[in-house]
């Protein structure tokens, strides 16, 4: 094995085995923190390494956007949720057996899909890095508004209906029915 | 290496950010005296005994604020890229822009019409 690493790459290594590790840790935090909100900062700490393996493979966007929708967003939605239905101080149950079965019975099933997908799936990775744009929010720019052969333009107005129904649902599930009930006995 | 020069004054921000908090707590911890009479340990609200429990769930309006903020956010993240090719893009890229944002504008509308975002 050749052990002459270059100053550029052995920080890539000691970055990435940094990152790796946190998730990993903090991945292990979510499953087994009895205190749903300390699972949902360490989530968090998940989707930030996330976000910094995106900058390890030069997607300083994807990184970006990850840390904004997913970090920003997504987690601070998942503590609301924590906070409307319960308080966030509270401790979970341990679940019963039924539930356990059925926990471990899925967990191994998508380990298993994972890993076959893993498997079975050829990773190009030399063609991928030789192309990869200097600029990535140019380059997906670019793509998203290519009406040409292989633009993404129709997906990019169609993201546009599915942001609209994701609108509309939400105000169709969460709308107090209350409210409403009040409005039709005045 | 350029991106160790872009990242390591982040690095250096969290590790800084982090240790003030650990330092600073870690000296309360080792040189505060502690008192630990009835009185000092009872919860307060600004002098004020507190009233009822604190802990109770909050109301959903949160949430829909929440997750209005998401979808609104990722309408943004679409905006990003489209911004930073608009010069070459011409008069396409602004219609096609137009639609996406007059179709998220309905979707805008709608709320403001379903009174989502008044408080009361």
């Amino acid at each position: 094995m050749d052990i002459t690493l270059n100053p550029a790459d052995l920080t890539h290594t000691i970055a990435f085995y940094t990152l790796a590790l946190t998730s990993i840790v903090a991945a292990l935090i979510v499953v087994t923190a009895k205190r749903i909100f300390r699972a949902a900062v360490a989530l968090a700490v998940v989707l930030i390494c996330g976000a910094g393996f995106y900058i390890l493979l030069n997607y300083d966007f994807i990184a970006g956007v990850q840390l904004l929708v997913y970090v920003g967003g997504i987690v601070i939605l998942i503590v609301f949720a924590v906070m409307l239905t319960s308080s966030l101080e509270s401790i979970e149950e341990p679940p019963s057996l039924g539930r356990k079965a059925l926990g471990l019975f899925s967990s191994l099933a998508f380990l298993a899909t994972a890993v076959i997908a893993f498997s079975e799936t050829k990773f190009p990775l030399s063609s991928i890095s030789a192309e990869q744009p200097k600029d990535v929010a140019k380059a997906v720019g670019r793509k998203l508004l290519d009406y040409g052969a292989g633009g993404y333009v129709l997906p990019f107005e169609v993201i546009s209906l599915l942001l609209l129904a994701s609108v509309i649902g939400a105000i169709v599930v969460a709308r107090n029915p209350k409210r409403k009930n009040e409005g039709s006995a005045t | 290496m350029d991106k160790v020069e872009i990242y390591l004054p982040i690095l250096i921000m969290v590790a800084v950010g982090a240790l003030i908090a650990t330092v600073l707590m870690g000296l309360s911890v080792l040189i505060g005296k502690r008192t630990r009479s009835k009185v000092k340990m009872q919860p307060y609200e600004c002098g004020v005994d507190p009233v009822g429990d604190t802990k109770h769930p909050v109301p959903v309006k949160y949430y829909m604020v929440a997750i209005l903020f998401i979808i609104f956010d990722i309408e943004v993240v679409f905006l990003y890229p489209w911004a930073v090719i608009y010069d070459s893009l011409g008069m396409f890229g602004f219609l096609e822009m137009l639609v996406f944002v007059a179709i998220l504008i309905t979707g805008y509308f709608y709320i403001l019409g379903k009174g989502a975002l008044k408080w009361d």
